[in-house]
């Protein structure tokens, strides 16, 4: 075995550490050829990373490629990381958007180009460190190191308020770190019970299990949750990422967007939900309605920014609270979507921040109303944007639904996707209330398109396309649910209005309503963006001779944009990775946390090719045949700790099986 | 054991001493002129080899001894802080070098009084009674007097030291007066008078302690707590701090705080800890000493302007940290709350001096340009790079962030408070580390984010470019490899006290 083999995680970590070290000693001019080296290295790291993703066994919901060795013993720390569906996926994204950031650059930065790329590889070792840690203290290490090279890039390189924008970003994410710090220290000591002390993660879990916190539990997700709130950001800790992402550079925002804020999501899930599922338990809803306000709130300013750099901000803030919803639901389906939105919003988000950086490159502002009628001057410039915006708001084919809709379905399926009596009603209203706010929305918007538009204005094309996908989106979201075909997004939850008493499942019923709502909004602004920036008179001489995306803007973009259609059309492959560990960490946190077992079927939500399944769930599905693509819940299947109490089994119910669709 | 074997295991100390004697010989050797830079520089190889060898015997530590029917203690406490407190007096010295040049000051005597002082602190880190401790506290500090006032032609250091002085000669014998009440203390309860620790702590185990006691253990407490600049005994420190000749600001920042926390170890092992369980009230009193510093010199330095206050400000908030840790250790006394002390104290040397070291490549001899306030740093790091990187390396770890000595050094003490559940005090103190973070950040703010106002010119010098690499390289290497020095602290200091 070659050492690559047994250190890959290693080498993906830090070869762009290695790389920034080597970029010290080019010189500091311009032309020096750093940026065709920090290409390389971000590129061999992105080959690596598809070789992870190429020898990861998808079936296995567990961690691969342990590499665990002594760190510093007096502490009980050691250097390990591991990987499993959840930062393979992570990983992926972070290696895939360095290259892009990259080539951005050639056109972004002028000045210290080196010392930009220094800091950028430099944070993507802090990122990809963060997501494969298995050890508290590294994770805390690489969590802490990322905010250097974060706080220089948009400090150094940013804009006009670059200095206070670095300084918030810094400080709101340190202050919410630090109680995270004690947090860590306190379960470590905790569960110390006279032997050695130990920062590896599973370690901790195992022993979580023997060892009672009492209150302290509480105390000690909410230090977690509190730092991976501030860093997602979730709904009221978010006033620092507008600033930090109008103040960044191009590259810094994407890196921002795409990456850094999936530490917080990614936290949550690893760290928060999984070291304390009791306590944790006790605040899903409470998350969840976070969330949902996060999405709400988030869309809603969306919606009356000037500044389209501000407004994709807010549109993050959006975004990541479906994904935080998905999560806090703690059903497959949800993990499975909060983790396949992850890796959306980086792909739809970073490819929007890489445009905004074109068009301010080129104009030298962001204001909206500086703009109009872009659509005949920047034909392919203009295309790229709808299709990415498309992508963000979620339209089936494009990347965001596949995850979007997965999280509305999770969050509904909570526990049996059942509302009672009163909160029934008030689901029936918040449903047909959404549904009718959101069909207005849709008829605004619609008039905005094309009232103001004369037939010369738009090509012929562009408005085909447009009608056609507008057509789409209303189908989707009130569509008749058609059987095999994504439709009837906010009618679905209508029919299922089952008997259930769990406060659980209805808090997030009606999350899961005003979560819909969100997706009309998202629709609105960004397309109210689109417009006043593509269509409509050419009101500013200056935009008459904007120069189109040149070759390397295309290069730049079009991966991400073929990553849309990808993961759109076929996320197969993404979600056969996600899924055993959704399933797995799904499974865990409801036994641990005692709250209602996942249902046998919404398991079958999770396709998981055959041959992949572990071993005790194949010798389990002996006596009885399993459908391919499906994995059958098992006693022991995908456990590998013991389980603290005796789990709470609801009895079945008749109405229940019912086979939810798999995504498209 | 005899006179030459006990001469031998105090090496340390007579050898730092020959050194500054050698040092002044060689100094009126070469005239009263002001001494040329080759002059200079063989002082300067006398005194490093001195502290070099000084340090080189300390290390040679087998077991523990007792010299001079107790008085002095070669045990692990003396040679984990002796070792931080010879690393700080050898940075300074090279951070002296090219500041004594640049604003015409005599070499030799600043590096034998460098010496003199730190053969200061080894007798206070080795002392054995309070009697000795005073004595070192006093040899120390006569030195750092000296020291802060060297470049006499100032008003502000002038000031600086004569305010170091007084507050200092107060603190001395507000220091003695405790000594006093509790060598009448040993006499009460055992019949015998005495200040060694061990009597102290035989005293107070035999009999319930009186007020007189009480009191002189709070005065001597003070005395030291003043040493460091914990609040509420730190208000000389400021303008203490911005008056010195920077070497001599490091140096006090330092040096005298890891001697007088060896102290206050010491200390408190034979008066708090002298009863098996230490009371809820005698940890309280450590913790509100460490939260009114951590929050009174963090808040307190976000206002400042000028650089050196604003570190004599931080220095206060460290002290704190470090009082953290001694509130752990009271709370836990087997624990690792004395090698967390240490750890943090010689990164804390490494940092301190690093930034101090950036500030003296900086300053000029330029009347006018005395003020070092933080706009003065406007843009540097573009222009000298490795500066700002060193710079940015220090405050990183000044504001605890991995993978720096600092931040390693506050986990540990954090570390050592939690396993002795003291939770309340380590939630105060990280958040207090948390604004910290924003002043330390400031000073990169302008040295990165600013344009440089231009004109400026730095200092260079082979010496303090040798210091910054070893401090800025120990800064990141104790951070990322801390357990080599955590091993051997802890091994040396199992069953210290016990």
């Amino acid at each position: 075995m070659s050492f690559l083999e047994s250190h890959l995680l290693s080498v993906i970590v830090f070869l762009p550490l290695l790389g920034a070290v080597i970029a010290l000693t080019f010189p500091r001019a311009e032309n020096s050829g750093v940026r065709g080296f920090a290409l390389a290295v971000t590129l061999f790291d992105l080959a690596l990373a598809v070789g992870l993703w190429n020898r990861f066994v998808p079936g296995d919901g567990g961690m691969q490629w342990v590499e665990s060795v002594e760190w510093i013993p007096s502490f009980g720390i050691r250097y390990s990381l591991a990987v499993d569906g959840l930062s393979l996926v992570l990983v992926l994204l972070t290696a895939f958007l360095a290259p892009l950031v990259v080539l951005s650059t050639y056109s972004s930065v002028s000045e210290k180009i080196r010392d930009y790329l220094i800091c950028l590889l430099f944070l993507q070792t802090g990122m990809l460190g963060a997501f494969l840690a298995t050890d508290l203290f590294l994770f805390y290490v690489f969590w802490e190191v990322m905010l250097v090279p974060m706080y220089f890039l948009v400090g150094i390189w940013g804009g006009k308020r670059r200095v206070y924008a670095a300084l918030k970003f810094f400080l709101y994410t340190m202050a919410g770190s630090v109680l995270m710090l004690v947090a860590i220290l306190y379960t470590v000591w905790a569960v110390r019970d006279g032997q050695a002390l130990n920062f590896g993660l599973m370690d901790v879990v195992a022993r979580l299990q023997q060892v009672d916190l009492g209150d302290a539990e509480m105390w000690l997700f909410l230090a977690f949750a509190l730092a991976f709130a501030i860093k997602v950001p979730m709904f009221p800790f978010h006033t620092w990422l507008p600033d930090a992402h109008v103040e960044a550079p191009t590259g810094g925002s994407v890196i921002l967007a795409g990456v850094l804020l999936k530490l917080g999501t990614y936290g949550f899930l690893r760290y928060a939900f999984g070291l304390f599922p009791f306590a944790a338990a006790a605040f899903l809803p409470a998350l969840g309605l976070l969330a949902v306000l996060g999405i709400l709130y988030g869309a809603l300013v969306a919606m009356v920014q000037t500044d389209v750099k501000r407004l994709v901000a807010y549109s993050s803030v959006s975004h990541l609270g479906f994904v935080m919803l998905g999560l806090a639901s703690m059903t497959v389906a949800g993990v499975s979507g909060g983790i396949l939105q992850m890796v959306n919003h980086g792909i739809s988000t970073g490819a929007l921040f890489l445009l905004v950086g074109v068009l301010y490159e080129r104009r030298h502002t962001r204001e909206l109303d500086d703009f109009g009628g872009l659509a005949k001057v920047m034909p392919k410039y203009a295309t790229i944007f709808v299709i990415t915006a498309l992508s963000s708001l979620g339209l089936p084919g494009l990347n965001g639904f596949v995850g979007e809709f997965l999280i509305l379905m999770g969050a509904f399926d909570a526990t049996g996707r059942a509302l009672t009596n009163s909160t029934g009603t008030m689901a029936t209203i918040g449903i047909l209330s959404a549904q009718v706010l959101g069909l207005a929305f849709l008829l605004i918007v619609g008039f905005k398109l094309y009232r103001r538009q004369t037939m010369e204005q738009a090509s012929l094309a562009v408005r085909i396309v447009s009608l056609a996908l507008m057509t789409v989106v209303v189908l989707t979201l009130v569509g008749p649910p058609l059987p095999g075909l994504p439709s009837g997004l906010l009618l679905y939850p209508l029919g299922s209005l089952v008997t259930d008493t769990t406060p659980f499942a209805q808090s997030f019923g009606v999350l899961t309503v005003f979560a819909a709502l969100g997706v009309i909004f998202a629709a609105v602004y960004l397309l109210i963006a689109v417009q006043k920036i593509f269509f409509g008179p050419l009101r500013h001489p200056e935009n008459a001779h904007l120069q189109d995306l040149s070759l390397r803007e295309m290069i730049v973009l079009m991966p991400l944009v073929l990553a849309m259609f990808v993961c759109g059309v076929y996320p197969q492959p993404l979600l056969d990775r996600i899924n055993p560990t959704a399933i797995q960490y799904a499974k865990q946190f409801r036994e641990r946390a005692q709250l209602p077992a996942l249902k046998p079927e919404s398991l079958a939500l999770a396709p998981v090719s055959h041959q992949a399944t572990s071993a005790d769930v194949k010798a389990e599905s002996g006596a009885a045949p399993q459908l391919p693509g499906s994995v059958q819940e098992s006693p022991t299947g995908g456990y590998d700790t013991p389980i603290r109490a005796p789990r709470r089994v609801l009895p079945e119910d008749a109405g229940m099986p019912r086979v939810i669709r798999k995504s498209p | 054991m005899t006179t030459m074997q006990d001469l031998g295991v105090i090496a340390p100390l007579w050898i730092t001493a020959a050194a500054a004697a050698l040092i002044l010989l060689l100094t009126v050797a070469g005239g009263t002129k002001q001494p040329s830079p080759k002059v200079g520089t063989h002082l300067i190889v006398v005194a490093m080899l001195g502290l070099l060898f000084s340090g080189w015997y300390l290390l040679q530590y087998e077991s523990a001894h007792e010299l001079f029917s107790g008085a002095l203690v070669v045990d692990a406490v003396s040679v984990i802080f002796g070792t931080t407190a010879l690393i700080g007096a050898a940075l300074t010295v090279l951070l002296a070098a090219p500041y004594l040049r640049e604003h015409e000051l005599s070499h030799g005597e600043f590096l034998a009084l460098v010496l003199l002082s730190v053969g200061g602190m080894l007798v206070l880190i080795m002392a054995g009674d309070l009697m000795t401790l005073f004595i070192g506290i006093e040899t120390m500090s006569l030195g750092v007097y000296v020291l802060a006032g060297y470049r006499r032609a100032q008003k502000r250091t002038q000031e600086a030291a004569l305010k170091y002085f007084l507050y200092g000669a107060f603190a001395s014998a507000f220091a003695l007066f405790g000594i006093a009440l509790l060598y009448g203390e040993v006499g009460r309860a055992t019949g015998t008078p005495g200040v060694a620790f061990k009597a102290i702590a035989a005293a107070l185990r035999a009999a319930p302690v009186t007020a007189l006691g009480l009191i002189g253990i709070t005065m001597v407490l003070g005395g030291l707590a003043f040493k460091v600049a914990a609040v509420p005994f730190h208000m000389w420190a400021p303008d203490v701090y911005e008056g010195a000749p920077t070497p001599s600001t490091g140096f006090m920042a330092v040096g005298v705080k890891t001697a007088a926390f060896a102290g206050l170890c010491r200390f408190v092992g034979a008066t708090f800890l002298a009863r098996q369980q230490p009371t809820e009230t005698s940890i309280q009193i450590f913790e509100i000493l460490a939260i009114l510093s951590m929050v009174v010199g963090n808040f307190l330095a976000v206002r400042q302007t000028q650089i050196k206050r604003m570190l004599a400000y931080s220095s206060i908030a460290h002290a704190g940290y470090l009082f953290v840790g001694l509130a752990a250790f009271v709370a836990d006394p087997k624990g690792n709350a004395i090698s967390a002390i240490g750890y943090y104290l010689l990164g804390y040397t490494v940092m301190t001096l690093g930034a101090f070291g950036v500030l003296v490549a900086f300053e000029h001899r330029d009347e006018r340009r005395l003020d070092m306030t933080i706009e003065r740093l406007s843009g540097l790091a573009h222009r000298y790079p490795a500066l700002g990187l060193a710079m940015a390396v220090f405050m990183f770890s000044l504001a605890g962030i991995p993978p720096t000595a600092g931040f390693f050094g506050k986990l540990g003490i954090f570390s050592a408070a939690v396993a002795g559940q003291r939770i309340s005090v380590v939630i105060i103190g990280v958040l207090a580390s948390a604004v910290g973070a924003y002043y330390y950040l400031r000073i990169l703010v302008v040295m990165y984010m600013r344009p440089s106002v231009g004109g400026e010119l730095r200092i260079y010098s082979r010496w303090l470019a040798g210091g910054l690499w070893v401090c800025s390289g120990l800064t990141l290497v104790l951070g990322i490899m801390p357990q080599r020095y955590l091993a051997y602290a802890q091994t040396l200091l199992q069953g210290w006290l016990h």
